[in-house]
């Protein structure tokens, strides 16, 4: 716990110097802190344990490197008795005895400086990406505003639309790899942590605010599902992200939860993006099938209504089995448009390249119950067709053929003598 | 008798230049940064790096009418390259600059910087001059201070 006390006021010191940088500099209190912040570095070192506190101790070295580099010249002249590079010198060494007497290995240090440097890298990527997201979903708003009477607005909020999208995405996948590298730092199951350990987790993930960025992950996704200009593929690629974001959130909820144990605020924290979770799968399910409903009845297919993936397959299905049997006994032409319409308008543009799959891959549907809604489609389009083309071409290339052999055995029948 | 006059003038001439002050130039007296003293109940600060102390009293009385409550200033104290000390404190209207003299500090100007008195003063060295800024504000422009004055930036 002193350690954990010790990192904490070197993080805070780390972090004061980084606000030095925005206010009027004086030159003594950035000397005055790169002086403390050595000195906590230095009481950190001799009270580590552990690999994970040496790990700590190494990246919040290379920090305190990255942010008085700038001032080298000035403590050069400021420190006393050593300068700059001999008081860096004196606590890497520091360390490094301190290391060696834990037996600690180098190589466990390296790999966690490096995930530790890969989840700064990520935090400010996140904090970057959901700054732009919340200008993109303040801009995809005031577009679809003007699109109402300005037609030219469409074009640039699709455009602002797809570039969300992205965005979310991308976030998404940052937020887990974020808490994937954190958790990959310890080398072990959260059970088998002690709770010096668990500590450390939890206060690097307050320090990378990963709750608030998931709940803000979360709503901004809602935020992007209530925009009323998404097309079919929009909805197919959300669910396919939902989906992704769920099972990831499973992965690593429990551990949060885990590690959470002793804070009753953080559990409710985890417990609210449980039911955040919940309400954007509602909000996905729902928006899933009216697009899906929207989009056959572009295609005029008009079908039973269906609120999950079994009652769309029977009902689609029923639909089809209509079409390919025929009972109302409507003329070929009526149905030679009415597949033609479905099949340019809904099947090869939509359903079959994109909802299928996905509905597929989000578990909505089986495998074998996308192949039947294959096989009754080609049916359906069997049943209305007209001889392909392609069959009086092979006639006519077998003609050919036979006509052209019976020539040649007329040719070659010698001719009677006379 | 004029062996004696020769010897007495090369005398004078030895005289002359034994009276002609050495100096050695050029010197550098600057600190690269200021230093903040808080003065004991006596009124007496030390520096140990510099191994310099002084007593403030006076200075406090001048600068903030009291010599009782000492304990409570922290005073900023840098020396330029000249050797002149600048010192100011929160709350002074001025920077007082010194220069040393037989075992004292005597005062050589007294520069009037803001009549509400200074709000977070500090002090860097920036060569020829001295730079007075307000941490608390980044608003307020830096002012560059010499023995001579106020060199640059405004008065508040």
């Amino acid at each position: 716990m002193k350690s954990l006390r010790t990192m904490s006021s070197i993080l805070l010191l780390v972090f004061m110097a980084s606000v030095l940088s925005l206010a009027q500099k004086s030159d003594r209190a950035i000397v005055d802190k790169f002086e403390q912040t050595v000195k906590a570095l230095s009481q950190a070192t001799d009270a580590a344990k552990t690999v994970q506190d040496c790990a700590d101790i190494t990246a919040s070295m290379k920090e305190l490197e990255t942010e008085f580099t700038p001032y080298k010249d000035l403590l050069d002249k400021s420190l006393y008795p050593d300068d700059y590079s001999k008081t860096i010198t004196n606590l890497k060494g520091r360390l490094l005895v301190r290391q060696s007497d834990l037996g600690v290995i180098e190589s466990q240090i390296v790999r966690i400086t490096e995930l530790e440097a890969q989840v700064k890298e990520l935090s400010g990527k996140i904090d970057s990406l959901s700054q732009t997201n919340s200008q993109l979903l303040g801009e995809s708003k005031r577009l679809e505003k003007a699109a109402t009477i300005d037609k030219a607005m469409v074009d640039s909020l699709n455009a602002v639309i797809a570039q969300l999208r992205q965005n979310l995405k991308a976030r998404d996948q940052l937020i887990f790899a974020l808490v994937d590298s954190l958790f990959q730092q310890y080398d072990k199951n959260v059970a088998a942590m002690n709770d010096v350990e668990k500590q450390g987790v939890v206060g690097k993930l307050e320090r990378r605010n990963v709750l608030t960025s998931i709940k803000k992950s979360i709503s901004d996704n809602l935020q992007f599902l209530e925009s009323t200009s998404l097309t079919a593929k929009d909805y197919a690629e959300i669910e396919r992200q939902h989906n992704k974001f769920e099972s990831q959130w499973k992965g690593i909820g429990s551990k949060l939860a885990a590690v959470y144990l002793n804070s009753k605020q953080k559990k409710n924290d985890v417990a609210v993006i449980d039911t955040m979770l919940a309400t954007w799968s509602a909000k996905v399910n729902e928006g899933t099938w009216k697009s899906l409903v929207a989009l056959l009845e572009k295609g005029g297919i008009a079908i039973k209504p269906f609120a999950n993936g079994e009652e769309f397959y029977q009902n689609f299905t029923a639909f089809l089995d209509e079409q390919i049997k025929n009972p109302k006994d409507e003329s070929k032409d009526i149905r030679s448009k009415r597949f033609s319409n479905f099949n340019t308008t809904v099947w090869t543009t939509d359903l079959d390249p994109t909802w299928l799959p996905v509905l597929v891959e989000t578990g909505k549907i089986t495998a074998d119950q996308k192949l039947d809604i294959e096989k009754k489609v080609e049916a359906w389009h069997s049943s209305i067709a007209p001889m392909s083309w392609i069959y009086y071409v092979i006639i006519a290339l077998v003609l050919i053929v036979i006509l052209r052999a019976i020539s040649k055995f007329v040719q070659k029948k010698p001719k009677p003598t006379v | 008798m004029k062996l004696i006059y020769w010897l007495c003038s090369a005398m004078f001439v030895f005289m002359l230049i034994g009276c002609n002050t050495l100096t050695l130039r050029p010197a550098e007296f600057s600190w690269p940064v200021e230093i903040v003293l808080k003065p004991d109940a006596k009124g007496n600060v030390q520096e140990t790096r510099y191994h310099i102390s002084f007593n403030v009293k006076a200075l406090l009385f001048d600068a903030v009418q009291d010599s009782i409550n000492v304990t409570k200033y922290s005073l900023r104290v840098i020396r330029d390259q000249d050797g002149f000390y600048f010192i100011t404190a929160k709350g002074f209207k001025d920077v007082y600059i010194f220069a040393d003299c037989e075992g004292a500090l005597k005062l050589e100007k007294k520069l009037l910087i803001n009549e509400k008195g200074l709000d977070a003063p500090a002090f860097n060295q920036k060569t020829a001059f001295i730079q007075l800024i307000n941490e608390k504000n980044d608003e307020e422009p830096p002012i560059l201070l010499s023995k001579n004055g106020i060199q640059g930036g405004e008065k508040k």
